[in-house]
């Protein structure tokens, strides 16, 4: 299994935001973890990258336990993370620059590898800004393109979609497509599950922290599975609006 | 006027909860050193009376700092004429209790003049200086890079380097300089950079941390890439020192100047390592920050001060010995902050914004 975790949960202080996740997902799959707001997907993205330290359970990315070393498991994936982590005060080829020699690229490599990135994701001509001074999608784009420059074994891309304009956003979704068949793990947490429905192979929703169904695409229509498990709130008459 | 009450209103409310919160440390320390800063300005003012321009440059680039801060510290979609953000700004000021202790203690060490030029820079929150700035060679490593971008856009550093310009016009201008000088001054610059040293994350926020989280570095590797960008940011200041000390007092005292600066150095590397990760107070990326905690900055300012008695009193031995001592401590201390960073990484996390 490319990600494994058994019993996940996290809590903080009294607060349990994540239960006993338990995930299994398969090199060149392309899994979609959905679920409302502030139900724990981040916080589980978190758990299996390393960024957060679980309350409980285990976790195995790509064969590797994640307690047992961080910094090897931190070689073989990539992560587009919630809030993007980037340093303000680099630009944002200065970012990819920084990244490939860590992964053990060559600077040759690195810079082959960022240019072509930077091109494919409309971003090579706003290279030099730094990220501080960056719009929230060239962010986006410049911390996707950080997660995929050393060719990981499996990616991490919470909300990989919000913000990034339609053309990048196709670009974007060929490239993951490309990468599963090629064996490549992608765990992809989003709120568009009409995207989501079309990218992915297979899915687990979360609510309250913990998994309420999992599957796999074309079984059932994603939307009826999810609001299933989450319903919408009650609707409300706002004759004050408009 | 009336419907900025409720903005000036959240803005007292502000003032007052950092005041009773954990952020009074933070402002008992940025006094501290404001009080250490007024002290040698006044040392220096003896020297200095036909030098108006270090102040008049100061003044401005105070001034200069002051013209961003408006924008920074009221979201910029509120409808706000201009008018409405310089009520704002001076609004602040007012209700900030630092601005009044500043004014007093400044005023009453060093002049009202200059108690009110450092006035003008009190509140601004960290110095955006446009959209590029050169920090060396592109060839350099780019966290160092980072780390020193973000520095020179401190108040902290602009401080330090006040300083250290006041130091070398004086060595342009007395002959006979007086070599109590020579040491007192590595010590205050040196402490103007310890809120970068104890803050080693602070500028780079929490997205960065997160970033440091996601790249496949020890602990220990982060905090030697922290310490080179100090050393670099700090050696060019603490050279220029030695440099000038060297041409007015001699090779020896020159070099006892640069043997003081680089016990500073490692000692101020030290104590920012475990400061950085061990301390449970909130960090903050702006300048006059130490860290949140007034003990850490207490304690740097005293361990500051060792290196600087022991070159001052000390014979040759005793200064080698200190800065041996310094540079042993600071090697051990980045092999077990570095690990503690590793397994505390989320606890660091929460502590920055």
């Amino acid at each position: 299994m490319s990600i494994r975790a058994n019993g996940l949960q996290k809590k903080f202080g009294t607060f349990t935001a994540v239960d006993g996740v338990d995930l299994n997902v398969a090199p060149g799959t392309i899994h979609g973890f959905l679920g409302p707001n502030g139900s724990g997907k981040s916080t589980t993205v978190k758990m299996l990258t390393g960024l957060l330290e679980p309350t409980a359970g285990a976790v195995e990315i790509n064969g590797i336990d994640l307690r047992a070393d961080p910094v090897g498991v931190k070689r073989t994936i990539g992560v587009l993370p919630e809030d993007l982590a980037l340093f303000d005060a680099l630009t944002l080829w200065e970012h990819l620059a920084l990244a490939g020699p860590l992964y053990g690229l060559t600077r040759r490599e690195t810079e082959e590898r960022a240019g072509q990135l930077l091109r494919y994701l409309d971003l090579f001509a706003e290279r030099h800004t730094e990220a501080g001074q960056a719009s929230y999608g060239m962010r986006k784009k410049t911390a996707l393109a950080l997660a995929l420059l050393h060719n990981p074994k499996t990616l991490f891309l919470d909300e990989p979609f919000e913000g990034i304009d339609p053309s990048s956003a196709e670009n974007i979704r060929e490239l993951l497509v490309g990468m599963a068949e090629k064996g490549a793990t992608v765990f992809v947490t989003s709120h568009i599950l009409d995207v989501v429905e079309k990218l992915v192979s297979s899915y687990s929703i979360l609510a309250g922290g913990k998994v309420v169904a999992t599957g796999r695409i074309g079984e059932r229509p994603l939307k009826e599975v999810y609001f299933e498990h989450i319903p919408r709130p009650a609707g409300e008459e706002f004759s004050w609006l408009g | 006027m009336a419907r900025l009450g409720p903005l000036l209103g959240a803005i007292v409310k502000i003032r007052w909860r950092t005041l009773l919160g954990r952020g009074s440390a933070e402002i008992t320390g940025e006094v501290l050193l404001l009080v250490a800063a007024g002290l040698v300005a006044e040392r220096f003012l003896k020297y200095l009376p036909e030098l108006p321009v270090v102040w008049v440059w100061m003044g401005l680039a105070m001034f200069w700092l002051g013209m961003s801060w408006g924008r920074e510290g009221v979201p910029g979609q509120f409808p706000l004429t201009w008018q409405d953000r310089m009520v704002v700004r001076v609004a602040e000021l007012v209700v900030n209790p630092l601005s009044w202790v500043l004014v007093f203690v400044t005023g009453r060490v060093s002049g009202w003049g200059l108690g009110l030029i450092l006035l003008a820079g009190v509140e601004w929150p960290t110095w955006r200086r446009g959209k590029r700035v050169s920090a060396g060679p592109s060839r350099w490593p780019a966290l160092l890079r980072k780390d020193l971008r973000a520095a020179v856009r401190l108040f902290d550093t602009a401080l330090a380097a006040v300083i250290v310009l006041m130091f070398v016009a004086y060595a342009v201008r007395e002959v006979n300089m007086a070599v109590e000088a020579a040491w007192i001054v590595p010590v205050v610059v040196a402490l103007s950079n310890s809120t970068i040293a104890l803050n080693a994350f602070g500028t780079d926020t929490g997205t960065g941390f997160d970033r440091y989280s996601l790249l496949p570095l020890t602990g220990r590797e982060i905090l030697w890439s922290k310490t080179v960008s100090l050393a670099v940011l700090v050696g060019a200041q603490l050279g220029l020192v030695t440099v000038a000390t060297v041409w007015r007092l001699g090779w020896e005292t020159g070099l006892m100047v640069g043997v003081e600066g680089l016990s500073l150095l490692l000692v101020l590397a030290a104590w920012g390592a475990w400061v950085s990760v061990w301390v449970p107070f909130p960090l903050k990326p702006y300048r006059f920050a130490d860290g949140g905690s007034v003990w850490a900055g207490l304690v740097a300012f005293a361990l500051c001060l060792g290196p600087g008695m022991a070159a001052a009193r000390g014979d040759w031995r005793v200064r080698l010995l200190v800065m041996a001592m310094a540079g042993t401590v600071c090697w051990a201390m980045l092999g077990v902050a570095g690990q503690r960073l590793e397994a505390g990484r989320e606890r660091m996390r929460e502590r920055l914004p």
